[in-house]
């Protein structure tokens, strides 16, 4: 069918696949940095759980940021959810202190059992 | 409130449980994962096996610690049968690990066992906590033939211990220790003969992470390592494992509320 299009039809209509395709990207993956997306939401639940997906796509080298957003989400169950999951994810991978620093964004039992996934020898096989 | 639940891991009153989820929890039912770990989150103040079921059955990804959260959460509870805590960690073998470490028998022949028949994946963990508690408890001769002569699962450990026995204490022998401990205690004993330094220790304050177990009529709970802290005097615990919490670290499962 698109044999009997004309070429410039060709064209346009290539042109908003590929303008729709690129917008499409940069709403889900945003900046080269990936925080690109959240840092321009507003500060609320909808950042919060911008944050916490960003921070699911970090490797155990990237702690750093990890903590770094983590102190940014204000819903400490997202927080915890997204803290506590990271760390259960990576726990035999994150550098001791940084996996400390992200515990101590935890609370009671599960503060506990995130220095736990970070110390105990059986966890980190 | 049952032990465990945290800041901000207020039970709710049951009557507002509904379909179970707790209000605390309603407001992330569309997000899965905050979903799941707001029901984690609670699980330990949970006063009944049910609503362990109805609570944990959400929490998706999240059941296994929601589930063990509440055995940590009702272990010190002598109350509850061992039996309803090993059903309700399902197939979770850390946290019948962190059980059985906690609810330790006066036998260790019979604390291997348990080791062998539910923490298989952390068998040597489990072993190695539980001979740790029988060295510092100062075996005689006959209690040290007892186990040398029992078979037991964690070859390693026990004989790692008898070892220790033999050689830093002048108790029992190797000889008496069944075939797959026999090496492992003379190798033990040859190690320890030579660094008497190695010699595991016998101060109780090597087993700091339980110091905060206290049972709920204020008990000290049975001694022992934290599931998975490495025990003195093994490879592990000579630092084969840099990594360990300070001492006054609580303990899983007993540092909230």
């Amino acid at each position: 069918m698109s044999a009997h299009l004309p070429q410039t039809s060709v064209l346009v209509i290539c042109g908003l696949i590929f303008a729709l395709g690129a917008c499409g990207e940069a709403a889900t993956s945003g900046g080269e940095d990936g925080t690109a997306d959240c840092a321009t939401l507003s500060p609320g639940p909808e950042r919060d759980r911008c944050l916490h997906e960003e921070i699911k796509t970090l490797p155990p080298s990237e702690a750093s940021a990890v903590l770094e957003k983590a102190q940014q989400i204000q819903d400490e169950m997202i927080r915890g959810a997204a803290v506590s999951g990271w760390v259960a994810e990576h726990n035999a991978d994150v550098p001791q202190q940084q996996g400390n620093a992200l515990c101590q964004l935890l609370d009671g039992r599960d503060k506990a059992y995130c220095q736990r996934r970070l110390s105990s020898p059986h966890l980190q096989r | 409130m049952a032990e465990g639940a945290g800041a901000g891991e207020e039970l709710p009153p049951l009557d507002e449980l509904g379909e179970g989820v707790p209000p605390i929890c309603a407001p992330y039912q569309d997000d899965p994962e905050v979903f799941g770990y707001c029901l984690y989150k609670v699980a330990g103040g949970l006063p009944t096996v049910e609503l362990l079921e109805s609570v944990c059955s959400k929490a998706g990804d999240w059941e296994a610690d929601c589930r063990h959260a509440w055995v940590a959460g009702h272990m010190k509870d002598p109350e509850v049968p061992i039996e309803t805590l090993l059903e309700a960690c399902g197939e979770n073998p850390d946290c019948t690990f962190e059980l059985i470490d906690m609810r330790v028998s006066d036998d260790v022949v019979e604390q291997i066992g348990r080791c062998q028949r539910w923490v298989q994946p952390y068998l040597d963990d489990c072993v190695g906590h539980a001979m740790q508690r029988w060295y510092l408890a100062k075996p005689d001769a006959e209690e040290h033939a007892r186990v040398a002569g029992t078979v037991l699962a964690g070859a390693d450990r026990v004989g790692h211990y008898l070892g220790a026995n033999v050689a830093c204490r002048g108790v029992g022998t190797c000889e008496a220790a069944t075939t797959p401990a026999t090496s492992r205690c003379e190798t033990a004993v040859d190690n320890f003969t030579r660094n008497p330094g190695s010699c595991p220790s016998d101060s109780k304050q090597v087993l700091f992470h339980n110091q905060h177990r206290t049972a709920p009529d204020g008990v000290k709970s049975p001694r022992g390592p934290q599931p998975g802290a490495a025990p003195q005097g093994t490879p592990e615990g000579q630092g084969g494992r840099p990594r360990g919490l300070p001492p006054g670290t609580p303990p899983p499962g007993n540092s909230g509320g």
